[in-house]
């Protein structure tokens, strides 16, 4: 049994987080126990912790990766 | 930061933002769950890789080099001080890797690539800083020669391109400067130098890199440099960094000169990771592949097969003895890798003889292969001249009636010996070597004595400068002595001799 | 006074004028001659004498000559000297201007590098606090601005449909 925490901010809808969870299962597999953490420090998007394997869809990290990318020569 | 008019930033910006793709991140993670003497264990991260390149919150670098089933220890590139219990960890999917190309040159960079001296620096493409070697198909013999500028060195113990000869010596007898007038020397010789500093004091290093600086060699030269201060994570890999850097010229078909300054403090360096990762030690304290650490890293260097682009890598590892002892753990392990030594007393520095090679006990094993035909014409002789001169030297200080044969060949050994005392940061062009060398079969040097051999010295070289400059153009260009200006030459010092 | 002259005062004065004859041929060939000879070579040796002494005061006059020649010649080539030190002081003082010169412009232009780089730094850091800001703001305001709608757009590119 795998365990995943979704994190999203609390602009996402319980529907949303269940159409989200139902993808998951569709791509990774039935066995998996999910946990919903809400941080609106995220802005937006989520992010998945799939036993130690992050998959980081959170508009906070884009907006990072964009302010290094703009800092770059 | 050429493309930034000062005044065009917004532009430069939107420009910037237009181009910005969104893209998913996708990593690995773990917590850390130990700290302690620059060692973190880690917990979690699936999938974690020996070697892999680890992110902790708060920017610092490690790498996992201790794997188990729960998780993974490893060793931080920077200090400890920021990372806590509990931390999260990302696990990079790479390895260590370093900034190659042709940027690099005339840098000072650490050994995961950030920039020392100050400047903004771009990589243009990144080499992993484990490699393996060329394999026995990829080489060909070494054929050329890596002129030092050393007379010492390039008349009796030649080294050659793509060979490695190892520096070794108690501290302070002239290992570094031996190393670093040969990158001065390289300047007019077309072959490109790195030079790894390991383990030294920060000093040194400034000091070091102002010479190459004075010199004109930091157009040519990179400097990769895990100073004492820095953790034994960096200074382990250090070398391998640095051999990185030169392989890719190397592929390019460049030859390169790469010095380690030194490996036996990389061994020592490479020790502390061992014990702190609890992995069993051996004799002295060192790990049991203390010898692998270094033989894969000198192996490297090669003279590659033409088909290769025939580029060469030699490499002048430095190995700093206690006490004149060759036989400890990691110098015979360095010797036995390496291709010959250049062996430093500190007895022959204290009475003068500077660069205080011993000439008996050193050797290249690739030799005369590795020698100029100008050279090859006039060193014939040299080492066996001066072990006699030594053993008669023995002799002689007992009893002082010498029969006159005795007595001129300890004229003439005294004055080889002189001959080959040469200043810091003042390497000698090929023609002057040949010349000076040939000067000396002349017996022009038998006979001046110690005190006024310098002046005399002096005045033979300006001498050298103004009547003999076409003569040194021959032998420059051409890597010959031919026999008319052979003969030429030894006119011209008869009539020099006759005089002085 | 007849036997005066007997015969042995005739034997006698005979004896003695012979002797005085012997006496005076003798002191000749021994005496006079010799001192004759001594003193022609005593001439001789005088007039010698002067001689050499005249040869040695004309050489003298003569080395005297040549000194005070030489001496002259000196003076020429001193001031021949001089003259050759001053030309190369001239030149060397010009040498020295032209090197200092050429040391200015050196400086000069590290110094004209240094303010551009300083320059550029200073680009290079407004340019970073404006991206700071801006990401800053953009944080704050998105916050706001996400809807669930965009959310499950999101989601859907991530997976694919």
């Amino acid at each position: 049994m795998r365990n995943c925490t979704v994190t999203a901010a609390s602009n996402m809808s319980g529907e949303t987080y269940e159409y989200l969870c139902e993808k998951v299962r569709k791509r990774f597999g039935d066995d998996i126990a999910f946990t919903r953490v809400t941080d609106d420090a995220v802005i937006g998007g989520f992010m998945l912790d799939l036993n130690g394997h992050i998959f980081d869809l959170t508009l906070a990290t884009q907006l990072k990766a964009m302010g290094k990318h703009l800092r770059e020569e | 930061m050429s493309q930034v008019p000062e005044l065009n930033i917004s532009a430069f910006l939107k420009q910037k933002i237009e181009d910005f793709a969104v893209a998913p991140v996708a990593f690995v993670k773990g917590t850390v769950s130990t700290v302690g003497d620059g060692v973190v264990r880690v917990s979690g991260l699936p999938g974690r890789l020996y070697g892999e390149l680890l992110e902790f919150d708060g920017g610092v670098v490690g790498m996992a080099l201790d794997l188990d089933e729960n998780g993974a220890g490893a060793v931080l590139f920077d200090s400890a001080d920021v990372v806590r219990v509990g931390d999260g960890v990302r696990g990079t999917g790479a390895v260590a890797e370093i900034p190659v190309g042709e940027n690099v040159l005339g840098r000072v960079l650490d050994p995961i690539g950030r920039a020392l001296d100050g400047a903004p620096f771009t990589p243009e493409k990144f080499y992993p800083v484990e490699r393996p070697a060329p394999s026995v198909t990829d080489r060909r013999p070494v054929d050329k020669p890596l002129q030092t500028g050393i007379l010492a060195i390039d008349s009796m113990i030649p080294i050659g391109r793509g060979q490695r000869e190892l520096i070794i010596g108690d501290r302070q007898t002239g290992k570094t400067t031996i190393a670093v007038d040969s990158i001065l020397n390289q300047r007019d010789q077309g072959v490109l130098c790195v030079y790894c500093a390991v383990g030294q004091k920060a000093s040194t290093v400034a000091q070091v890199i102002k010479t190459l600086e004075a010199g004109g060699a930091m157009a040519y030269t990179t400097v990769v440099a895990a100073t004492a201060a820095d953790s034994p994570a960096m200074q382990y890999l250090a070398p391998y960094s640095a051999c990185s850097v030169a392989e890719y010229f190397m592929e390019q078909g460049r030859d390169v000169l790469i010095v380690y300054d030194d490996l036996s403090k990389h061994a020592v360096a490479y020790r502390t990771i061992s014990l702190l990762l609890h992995r069993p030690p051996g004799r002295e304290a060192y790990p049991g592949d203390v010898f692998y650490l270094h033989s894969r890293l000198l192996e490297r260097s090669a003279c590659l097969a033409r088909r290769k682009g025939g580029g060469s890598l030699t490499a002048l590892p430095i190995v700093e003895t206690m006490e004149n002892n060759i036989s400890a753990f990691i110098p015979t392990n360095v010797i036995s890798i390496t291709d010959g030594q250049i062996y430093l007393e500190s007895e022959l520095f204290h009475s003068g003889v500077r660069p205080a090679v011993n000439t008996g006990l050193s050797v290249s094993r690739v030799g005369r292969a590795a020698q100029t035909a100008a050279m090859k014409k006039v060193s014939g002789t040299l080492r066996i001249d001066l072990s006699q001169y030594r053993e008669m030297a023995v002799f002689a200080r007992f009893g002082s009636d010498v029969d006159p044969a005795t007595k001129k060949l300890l004229d003439k050994g005294e004055g080889l010996v002189n001959l080959f005392k040469q200043g810091k940061s003042s390497p000698y062009p090929l023609s002057r070597q040949v010349l000076l060398l040939l000067a000396y079969s002349l017996d022009l040097f038998t006979g001046v004595g110690e005190k006024a051999f310098p002046e005399y010295l002096a005045r033979f070289l300006d001498f050298l400068g103004e009547h003999c400059a076409d003569l040194c153009r021959i032998i420059d260009e051409t890597g010959d002595l031919p026999d008319d200006v052979r003969a030429k030459a030894e006119e011209r010092f008869k009539a020099f001799g006759a005089k002085a | 006074m007849a036997d005066l002259l007997s015969k042995d005062m005739l034997a006698d004065l005979i004896i003695n004028i012979a002797n005085i004859l012997i006496l005076f041929f003798v002191t000749r060939k021994l005496l006079y001659k010799p001192v004759k000879k001594y003193l022609a070579q005593r001439k001789e040796r005088t007039t010698a004498a002067v001689k050499e002494a005249e040869d040695a005061q004309a050489r003298a006059d003569a080395e005297k000559a040549k000194y005070e020649a030489l001496l002259a010649d000196a003076e020429a080539e001193k001031a021949k000297v001089l003259a050759a030190a001053s030309e190369q002081a001239r030149r060397n003082a010009a040498d020295i201007t032209v090197k200092a010169q050429k040391q200015a412009e050196v400086i000069l232009a590290e110094a004209e590098a240094d303010a551009q780089a300083v320059r550029d730094k200073a680009a290079r850091d407004s340019k970073d606090a404006i991206t700071d800001i801006a990401l800053e703001i953009s944080g704050k305001l998105m916050g706001r601005a996400v809807t669930d709608a965009d959310n499950r757009r999101i989601v859907d590119s991530f997976f694919g449909e």
